[in-house]
């Protein structure tokens, strides 16, 4: 070996990418050499040095965006299939099975969520009234201007159902859907929203966003920069249509 | 209460994913993503950058995994698309100057931080702008080794590049990154007979 391929290998031995016997032979080498000593302590401190780079994190915003991206593609391909079958000509069989493949399977109703649907049912706002991107921050305004959680009213129904400063408030007659129906759709949107510590549940609002039915999550977020969060999910799917915050 | 499908493994859920379970697919975003954020900024030195590639890694998964066969590692797939999509940003922005990211890979902020943040944290802050600073395919290599710890062949099969290459791409990108940071001063003539830099 000349010395400039040994040269080489004293990365590939740091690596632990050498055979045996060339291990073996370049450790020998080395031991002779002052020069590849050198070089092989320079190659170790660098790459200690790099390796000592801390891991980098996406952001929560970074996150959500990236969902949101997700879920924007799959929307615009679940409309495009839809397209397709609008077109006509195909059987009844290919819809439904269609149909079925792009529901989310609901979860199970079980004892203990029959228990949550009760304390749902205080914080599920039931509305007919639509927002948008430039309204629904409006929700983040109301929420941060309520000074203390919602005690006053008493017993059950606390602040959030009956708060008449809400535009559109509560279900009224003709209403024919009550909170505790959604109360299992809300939970597996609100599953996909990655956990965080300090983070209160304020309001569940059942309208819709753009024309689309919705489900909107309110969260009040403690901490160093406690701010308040608006979740938008498309109930079908609880594919996620909107992301606002509002700091205090 | 724990989501069974954390439970599963890459290829169970890819196979979900195939049969129209999105759930899947999602649970794959959660366990990749951050694999892929971390060398989509290591790569492109910007964090916007990072996040756009990052997106776009993901939405080439979900046609990408529908057809995928399971012959390579999930997490080589991973490793090589974030690779190629940084590659392309970095090229296409070459002439955008990029400022230089801190140790934690966020842009410095204006105000001075915390005084622990000297000493280790700025020395981070110089490897992080070394690394920005030495070619594509040399940080590539570094970053999947060095940082995301695959070792040679796992490099070879996520760059498509023979074991050979990687072993001498590693090297020089070492040497280039010792130079920068100091480590070694001048090379000796009985070392080096090849130009440091490899800039294209």
């Amino acid at each position: 070996m000349t010395h400039h391929e040994q040269h080489e290998q004293l990365s590939a031995l740091l690596d632990g990418e050498l055979s045996h016997a060339d291990r073996t032979a370049l450790e020998r080498h080395v031991e002779t050499c002052a020069a590849c000593r050198v070089t092989l302590a320079a190659l170790r401190a660098t790459v200690a040095e790099v390796r000592a780079l801390p891991e980098p994190e996406p952001s929560a915003r970074d996150s959500w965006a990236l969902r949101a991206a997700l879920a924007r593609a799959r929307a615009s391909e679940t409309r495009r299939s839809r397209a397709v079958i609008a077109l006509g000509g195909i059987a009844a069989a290919v819809i439904a099975v269609v149909a079925i493949t792009m529901q989310r399977p609901h979860p199970a109703t079980e004892a203990s969520r029959v228990a949550d649907a009760a304390n749902f049912g205080t914080l599920i706002l039931i509305q007919d009234q639509g927002y948008d991107a430039k309204t629904a921050p409006d929700l983040l305004a109301l929420t941060l201007a309520r000074a203390a959680p919602a005690t006053a009213g008493g017993g059950n129904t606390g602040g959030v159902a009956n708060d008449s400063s809400l535009p559109g408030s509560v279900a009224g007659p003709g209403q024919p859907t009550s909170p505790d129906t959604y109360a299992a759709q809300i939970s597996a949107c609100e599953r996909t929203i990655p956990a965080r510590d300090g983070a209160t549940a304020t309001a569940y609002l059942v309208a819709r966003y753009n024309a689309t039915p919705a489900f909107f999550l309110i969260y009040e977020v403690a901490g160093n920069s406690p701010h308040a969060e608006l979740w938008v999910f498309r109930r079908s799917d609880c594919s996620l249509l909107g992301f606002f915050q509002r700091a205090r | 209460m724990s989501e069974p499908l954390a439970d599963e493994s890459d290829l169970a859920l890819i196979a979900r994913y195939g049969r129209g379970e999105t759930r899947a697919f999602d649970e794959l975003v959660t366990r990749y993503e951050r694999r892929v954020y971390s060398v989509a900024l290591r790569m492109c030195a910007d964090p916007e950058d990072a996040r756009d590639v990052t997106q776009d890694v993901f939405l080439n998964a979900m046609r990408a995994l529908r057809r995928f066969r399971g012959d390579a590692q999930l997490s080589t797939w991973f490793h090589r698309v974030a690779v190629n999509a940084s590659l392309d940003t970095v090229r296409k922005r070459r002439r955008r100057a990029t400022r230089p990211l801190d140790e934690a890979g966020e842009q410095p902020s204006d105000d001075p931080g915390p005084e622990e943040r000297a000493g280790a944290s700025a020395r981070a802050a110089e490897v992080q702008r070394a690394l920005a600073l030495i070619s594509p395919e040399h940080r590539a290599v570094l970053v999947l080794h060095d940082l995301r710890q695959l070792d040679y062949a796992e490099v070879a099969a996520a760059l498509d590049i023979p074991v050979g290459t990687v072993k001498s791409r590693i090297h020089r990108a070492r040497i280039e990154m010792a130079g920068l940071l100091g480590h070694i001063r001048d090379t000796e003539p009985a070392h080096e007979a090849d130009p440091l830099r490899e800039r294209p």
